[in-house]
Order: C-alpha cells, then structure tokens, then sequence
C-alpha cells in the first residue's frame, strides 16, 4: 500500500441550504448528516477527522478534516484464462499475453504480473496490478450524494430533483450548496426536471433580512468553517444548536427580570431554539383582566398556539424571534395582538362551556366515536365506572368518587374548550367541575386522568385520578386489541404505546398500588361484553405480548436489559412491577459477581440436559437413598438449604439475600457437574439425577431466567419476536 | 392600504409574474384548494399559473358577526404556480413587501404545517407563513391529489386576507377593517355573517339537507359515469357544504360522518381520475 501523500489535511466543508427544515428534524438531521457524510468517505476510503455537524432551520452543515488528499492505492488480483490454455512462467501463451495486454501490461512484464493460482474451480491465471487511489476531489461528489440519501425524514418531499439521474425527495427543496475542499469548489449538482440545477460552489447565505454592515439576503463567500461561522454571524445566523440554547436561555432570562415572573415550566429552550436562525426574544403582556381565566386555559393558548413561554403568575409571556431586537416594537405588539385574539376565543368558550354543568354533557358523548367496532364514548363512559370501581379498592381509592369522577371523564370532549386545546382535555374538565363546586376528589380525578401519559410523566395525584386513569389506559388497551388495532414501526393512531407505558409507570410508581398487569387487563377485556370468547382468547394473547413487550423495554432502561429479560420470562405478566423492579435491581446488583455468572453458565446447561418443560409437580421425588456419587448428596444439601434461603427471602423481597444464596450453591453445582453424568446407563440413576437438577432449576426460576445472564441464552429470538 | 387594495396589489402582483387572474368558483367552497383551478390544474404535466380570490365558508366558524376574528366566510387569496419556481420563497416575501409588510421589521418564519385534505385525496407539505406570530398564509407543496402523484410540483400559496388586512391596518376586530375608502367590512358582509350563522346553527332544514346531499352525491356519480368531469365535481362541491351544514347543525351522527366523508371523497377521486385519464389519452370531454 502507498502511503498517503504528504501533504496535511485539508478541510472539507458542506453546506445544504434548504428552505425552511421543521424545527422538530433538525437535532436528527444535524448530527445525522455529519455522520452519514463521514461513513460515506470511510466506505470510499477518505480517512477524516474531527467530523462536526452544525446547522438551523435553513441548513445542514458538515465538516471535517480530510488526512490524505487520495485515496490510498491498492492491490488488485484479475482472473484470466484457465493455466492449462495460458502456459506458465517463461511459456506464456497468447491467451496470456492477450489477457495482460488487455489490463496494460507489455509482453516483457509478462513473467512479473502474472502467476498461476489454484481456485475452486482449478488452476487460472491472475494477474496482480496495483490500481492507484483516486484524488479525493473527484470521491467527493459520490460521498455526499450518498450521505444526502442516507438522511431520512418523517416525511419526504418530492420536489421534482434527481442526483446522478435518479429521484431524489428531501426534507424541504434544497436551494443552494457550498461545497468546498481544501479551498476548492467540489464538483456536485442536483439537477431539476423543472428549472437550473442546485450547483455546489463557495457561497452562502445569511438571514433573509438582516445583516450587519453588508448588504442583507446577499450571498457570500466562504471557503472554510471559520469563514463561514464569522460571515453568518455578521448576517444573524447561529450556525452552533448549542449555542442557540446558550442564547436563547439568556434572551429569555433577561425577559423574566423585565417582567419580574420566571418562566412557568412547560416549554423547553431546546425545542424552541430550534426554530430560529438568531434567537431573540421579546416580552408581550396582556390585560389583567384575563387572569380570572385559569391558568391552564391561558397556558394552553401561549403554549400550544403560539409557542410562547408564558411567565407564572404574571399576565405576560416571552416570544420567541428570529431577530436581534425589534426597535419599532413592531413584534412585540403583533405578538400581544395576537394572544389578544386568541385569549378572547379562550375565554368565550370557558364561559360557554360553563353554561352546561359538565353532568348535563353525558347524553353528548352518544354522538362521539371512541372507535369503529366499539361504540361511542358514551359506551366507555360506563366501562370506565364499573372498571374505575373496581381498581378503587386495590389503590386505597373511595369506589364511589372513583366511580363518579369515571363518569366524567370523558364529558369535557364535547365542550369547545377541547375542541380548540387539545392538550387540555381532563384537565378542562376538572377545571369545570371544580368552577361547579364538585368535591374534591372528582375534579381532581378528572384533571389528572390523562396523566401520566408515558414512562416519564408526572403521576396522577391521588388515588381516585390513578383509579381513574388506569381505568381509561387499561379500557383503551383491551378494547382496541379486541378490535384488531395494534401499534407497529412509527404508526400508532389510537395510542396504544402511550397507554401501556402510562399503565406501566402507574403500576410502577403510584404509591399503594397493588394490582397486577394480568388482573387489571383481565378486569379491562371483561367490561367488553359483546365479544364472544373466541375473540377474548386472542385479544388476550395479543395484549400479553404487547404489553409484555412495552414492560420489558420500560424495566431494561438504565442498562438492565438481560435483568428484566431473566426477571420477565415467562411471568411478566403475573408480576407486581414494582416487585419485578425491585427483583430486576437485585440482579444488577449481583451482576458482577463471579458465582451469579457460573450459575447462569450452570442454569443453560441444566435447561439443556433436562427433557423438555416438565412441570415440577409431576416430577418423581428426589430419592437420597439412590446417591451413587457424594457430589449428588453435596448439591441435594446445598439446595435444600437454599430453598429455604430463597424462600425466606422472597417472601420478605429481600431479593438480594435470595440471589446471595443461590449463589452460594456454586461449588456443589460446580462439583456435581465435575464428577457425576447425569445421563448414566441406569435408568433408576438417571432419572433421580434428572428430578435432582429439576429442582435445581425450579429454584433458579424463582429469581428469574438466569440463562438470560450468561450472554448466550438460547430462546432469545424468540422471546423478542412480535406477536 | 383597504381590503380591495390588498387584492387588487397581490392579483397583480402575480399576474405580472403570468399568472392567469380568473374569478372565484360560482359555488359555496370551503377554501380556495377546491376550486377546479386548483383541483384539477395541479394534476398533469402541463405548467400553470392561476390566481384568484376565493370566499371560504366555513358553517361551524360562524359567530352571529360577534366575534371580531372568526367568519362564517372569509376570503383566501389563492395561487397556483405549476412547477413551484426556485425563488418562490422571495418572489413570496416580496408580495408582502408590496403590501408594505418589511421584513427587516417584522418576524416573519416559515414553520412546519402539512396540509392534507382526506375528501380530496390530497396533501402536501410545507408550511404556515407566521407575521410576528400571526398565520398569514398556508404555503403548500402539493405532493398528490384526487389520490394521484403529481409531477411536476406545484405551490400553492393561500392567504389569509382578513387577517393580513387586520395586520396591515393595525385593527383588533375584522368588522373594522376599511375595505374600501370609506367603507367598512362591517357595512360590505356584516348582515351577511349574522344571517347565515342564524341559517348554519337554527334554521336549516336538517332533513332537506340530508336528502340533498344524498341527491348530490347520486347525481355526482352519474355525471362522472357519462364523462362529464366539471358538471360531476361541482355535485361533490355541493355535497361537502352539504355536509359542512350538516356538520354545523349537530347532524351528522357517528356512523354518519365517515360514511359521508367517503362519499365525497370517492366523487373526488373518481372526477380526478376522469380527468387525469381524458388528459393523458387526448380524449378529454372539454
């Protein structure tokens, strides 16, 4: 091999100037485009380093440090004709030389490029040359389009371009490209079937209308990272998303010590600092008088129509801008102008939708559709009572507030407030009925039954809102599996996922809870009367496959992946998750250790010796008075003395003292396994070996499936695949 | 500037950059993207440009003429540019420069917003055009309509023009806004919103627009069976305002509303399909 060219690295740089790319893509498309381009180059064999990715709402930015300027040359081996025609070294015949003559090699090379070698199918002559790298000028164009085709979106757009002649949608129509390596422009387009084609050169483009000291909207030249970070920057372009955050965060600061109120906590400088090239922002303010409209209504508008961040307690919010300032004031009142409006709507539609008490909205609810194949909202308006009852007592619940917040629940889907926040609904319907005077428990049920709404949210907050919202998870998951609605790849539209991961996180996490996965789903499937059995059976299996799947991912988040899979296996279902946790945790604790690895070694191969599942219960009892061998009584002795242990253990959840003594079992297992074969010619021997290391494994069972421990567990594909 | 200024300065804008102006579809629409010009004109090879105004009803948005920002019917702005030029974004911000909206005093962005419409079998993507946080504008790159894959890529570009009048003239209430000198919005079309809302919500006849919307929908196929494209498209039109009535007056029951849904959907979808077919064979009705 040739070693690089001495010359140092030079820097590529990229640039993708797109229109405007949705805020939500970009972290992704960032650092994904950096990444995509840098595989690209190693697969074309560019060695780089110090690979950055950069950009905002109009473009991708990659570049890197190329190390050699070439591709390294390589050896390269060309069959030609079979030996027995080609002759040999010092003979070769014309269909030798033809060959070579072929591949640029003269008759008096002959005997230094050619040899025979031996291949499967018999003796050929080859021909060895070495084929010099390319310059990585002309690799490049191949590298990015490959890396632009790596990218992928949510959704992709066709806008009539095609690289190297074949389609090529993106996220948003690409309007220019600088491409640009070691100073020189590389040679890149995307033609259009419509128009000029997008042309890589060494210009770019800084905010459509501001600019410091040059002209605004005017392209530019840039022919290094450094020239083109200093250029945006004069032209209110932030190339760095970290350093968006920094800025926004102190925009936003400064905006709160104006306004003397601190941000409420429902929008995050990440996100919104993604939509902007140059991150301003400015402070609006709106009448006092709309403080008598709950808070959670005013939020709903700033937040969720506006992206603003409102200020607590203050009747003001923060707007973000993709300016430096706004001297004319200008943005400030179009903003105010705006939430002006907004609010208003807000507020007539809370005092509509207080002109019915939420009781009176029930007989509504008939004409709401919960699902095709299960009936209207109506319809699980009275699943929800009968099952919220039902729960109550199991998570120190009052049945009877339970059972009437359920009722509720879903009556706020027919006032306008919902109509126009989605985001609020439970929550308006709480607000509602606590304007009604309803007690206590029943608004807050209602206000908090959409909570927690996956793995990470806040908990419903008392035990009639996690009756509640278990009721309405629970509901949602058995009957949309009755119907034969499931979630798969990127595609959930009624929800599923979120309504076993807020099932899980309840069961998990809310205080009191004693319910398990299998009771509470059964307890769902049964408000369901009008499916026959048939369809049960198979929605039941469905759901423990869904749901089994959802609680082996909740419980392997912080690296316990092989913990929950041994926890889970076969019985995850029938486990408290709380329990299942604290089981999980055990196991990770004891991970490391050396006897707990031997064991998981020890339970594969007892699973492999042993004739397949036999329940326990029918298994012959141990027989001490056929011991042939003293490592037989050694092991008998050291699990009975940790079943026990386990036992003890297990009933008191001190996991950790189980799996302390299980592992003590090590040397009689160790031992037994050394000195005694289990498959011995007589039957009577072998069949008490085989009820001893039946026992042993029930015993392994009782922690878990250890042989998911021992990093090669046998059924593994098949515990992982769908249903 | 005045409501008719405002279109006056952007018709004229884009018929200068060879837009055809043509006039608002004489049928209730619910926004401009159903009028043929737009419908039938994005599906095809063949490059177009079009601008118009279209008023837009929207039954359930009906407020009795006392809300100062939601209509029964407001007016869309509505241009087609087939295939979308390169600059569209610019030419874009220079209508709203025309219209004396400066951009390096304003926050003006271009965020996200898809735009799908399941009865017509359309959608696209692109964004909403904010004004210092005001959506002023849907911009659309349509991607298929009447179920079909369009190349080339048109642009549409539809603005909202009472709220960019309201913008311009720095009013609070639309009834306010000067449409022409001297003359009100709320003199031009306020009887019209107290009327039709009253119409929407209490006084329509429940059964006769039940009866008429089947009638449209059966008449629709027929029309499209014997070849007649547009005469078939306008029942479809007339079946979703049908509906959107309906729909306003609580009538439309659960099993109802998909079922309507798709029998609009399928007249559009069979009218896109007569006519992208009549286009490509040569054989068109018209």
């Amino acid at each position: 091999m040739s070693g690089p060219s001495a010359a140092p690295g030079r820097e590529l740089l990229v640039e993708i100037g797109c229109e405007e790319l949705p805020a939500g893509w970009l972290p992704d498309l960032i650092e994904g485009f950096a990444d995509r381009l840098a595989e690209a180059l190693e697969r074309e064999r560019i060695a780089v380093s110090a690979v950055r990715g950069l950009g905002g709402p109009r473009r991708l930015v990659a570049s890197a440090e190329v190390v050699a300027s070439r591709q390294p040359d390589r050896e390269e081996t060309l069959l030609g004709p079979p030996a027995r025609i080609a002759g040999g070294p010092g003979a070769w015949t014309r269909a030798a030389s033809g060959f070579a003559g072929k591949h640029g090699v003269g008759p008096g090379d002959l005997d230094r490029a050619l040899s025979v070698v031996e291949t499967p199918r018999g003796e050929y002559v080859a021909l060895r040359r070495r084929v010099p790298g390319r310059p990585a000028i002309a690799v490049l164009p191949v590298a990015l389009e490959a890396a632009l085709r790596a990218l992928h979106f949510p959704k992709a757009m066709e806008w009539d371009a095609r690289i190297s002649g074949a389609a090529f949608p993106f996220a948003r129509p690409i309007r220019w490209i600088l491409a640009v390596f070691g100073g020189e422009v590389v040679p890149f387009s995307i033609t259009r079937l419509h128009g000029p084609p997008v042309a890589a050169g060494d210009r770019s483009r800084g905010h459509r209308f501001r600019a410091d000291g040059v002209e605004p909207g005017e392209s530019f030249e840039a022919r290094s990272l450094a020239e083109l970070t200093d250029g945006l920057a004069r032209r209110f372009v932030c190339l760095d998303p970290a350093e968006r955050v920094r800025r926004l965060e102190a925009e936003v600061a400064r905006r709160e010590a104006e306004a003397g109120a601190s941000r409420a906590d429902t929008l995050r400088i990440e996100e919104l600092a993604q939509l902007v090239e140059w991150p301003g922002a400015v402070l609006g303010r709106y009448p006092d008088s709309f403080l008598e409209l709950p808070e959670e209504v005013r939020h709903a508008v700033l937040v969720h129509h506006q992206k603003y961040v409102p200020l607590a307690g203050a009747p003001a919010f923060v707007a973000v801008t993709n300016l430096p300032d706004d001297p004319g004031g200008l943005v400030r009142r179009g903003a105010e102008r705006v939430v002006l409006a907004r609010l208003r709507d807000a507020q007539f539609f809370w005092d509509e939708d207080r002109r019915t008490p939420l009781s009176g909205r029930r007989s509504r609810l008939a004409g709401v559709l919960f699902h095709r194949r299960l009936g209207t909202f109506a319809e699980k308006a009275m699943r929800l009572v009968r099952l919220a009852v039902r729960i109550a007592p199991g998570v120190g619940a009052d049945p009877h507030a339970a059972g009437e917040a359920a009722g509720l629940a879903k009556c706020d889907l027919t006032t306008g407030l919902v109509g126009e926040f989605a985001s609020l609904q439970g929550i308006a319907g709480g607000l509602l009925l606590r304007e009604e005077g309803a007690p206590e428990a029943v608004w807050r049920a209602v206000y908090d039954h959409y909570r927690p709404g996956g793995l990470d949210g806040d908990l419903p907050r008392s035990p009639e809102a996690v009756a509640v919202s278990l009721a309405d998870a629970a509901d949602s998951l058995a009957g949309l599996t009755l119907a034969g609605e499931t979630a798969s790849g990127g595609g959930d539209p009624f929800g599923l996922r979120r309504a076993a991961f807020s099932v899980i996180r309840t069961l998990k996490d809310a205080p009191g809870v004693a319910f398990l996965p299998e009771e509470l789903l059964e307890a769902a499937l049964s408000g369901y009367s009008d499916f026959g059995e048939e369809d049960r059976t198979a929605a039941r299996r469905r759901l423990a496959g869904f749901f089994g799947d959802r609680l082996r991912h909740a419980l392997s988040r912080g690296g316990r992946r092989d913990e929950a899979r041994a926890v889970l296996a076969g019985r995850g279902m029938s486990l408290a998750v709380a329990d299942a946790v604290r089981r999980i945790a055990a196991l990770a604790a004891a991970r490391g250790s050396e006897d707990l690895a031997a064991l998981a070694v020890a339970a594969t191969r007892v699973r492999r010796i042993l004739p397949a599942r036999t329940p326990a219960e029918s298994l012959p009892p141990v027989l001490k008075e056929r011991f042939a061998e003293p490592a037989e009584g050694v092991l008998y002795r050291a699990l009975e003395d940790a079943e026990r242990e386990v036992g003890h253990a297990d009933a008191a959840g001190e996991y950790a003292a189980g799996i302390a003594a299980l592992a003590r079992l090590r040397p009689a297992v160790d031992r037994f396994f050394d000195e005694v074969l289990v498959m011995a010619a007589d039957e009577r021997l072998r069949a008490n070996r085989l009820a001893l290391l039946a026992r042993l494994d029930a015993l392994f069972g009782s922690v878990g499936d250890l042989r998911e421990l021992s990093g090669s567990a046998p059924g593994r594909g098949a515990a992982e695949a769908p249903d | 500037m005045s409501f008719q200024d405002l279109i006056a300065t952007l018709s004229a804008f884009w018929a200068r950059r060879g837009a055809v102006v043509v006039q608002p579809y004489d049928m209730e629409l619910g926004a401009g993207t159903m009028h043929p010009e737009t419908f039938f004109r994005v599906i095809g090879p063949e490059p177009w440009r079009v601008v118009y105004v279209q008023p837009s009803r929207r039954p359930a948005d009906g407020r009795y003429g006392e809300n100062p920002n939601r209509l029964y019917k407001h007016h869309q702005l509505q241009l087609i540019l087939k295939p979308a030029p390169d600059d569209i974004q610019d030419l874009y911000l220079e209508t709203l420069a025309a219209c004396g909206v400066k951009g390096a005093e304003h926050d003006i962005r271009f965020e996200e917003d898809n735009w799908a419409s399941p009865t017509l079998g359309a959608w696209g993507v692109g964004w909403q055009v904010l004004l210092d946080g005001l959506e002023i504008t849907q911009f659309t790159y349509f991607q298929q309509a009447g179920g079909l894959d369009l190349s080339p890529v048109s642009v549409e570009i539809t603005y909202g023009l009472e709220r960019l009048a309201m913008y311009i003239q720095d009013v609070g209430d639309v009834y306010d806004l000067e449409w022409a000198p001297g003359v009100s919005y709320r003199e031009v079309r306020h009887l019209d919103e107290v009327e039709s809302s009253r119409y929407a919500f209490e006084a329509a006849d429940v059964a006769g627009l039940q009866r008429r919307f089947d009638e449209a929908v059966s008449e629709g196929r027929r029309l499209l069976g014997e070849g007649l494209v547009i005469p078939g498209y306008e029942q479809c039109l007339a079946a979703s305002h049908l509906f959107n009535l309906l729909d306003a007056r609580g009538a439309v029951s659960v099993s109802d509303r998909a079922e309507r849904i798709l029998a609009v959907r399928r007249l559009a979808t069979a009218a896109a399909a007569a006519r992208h077919v009549g286009v490509a064979g040569g054989a068109g009705a018209g």
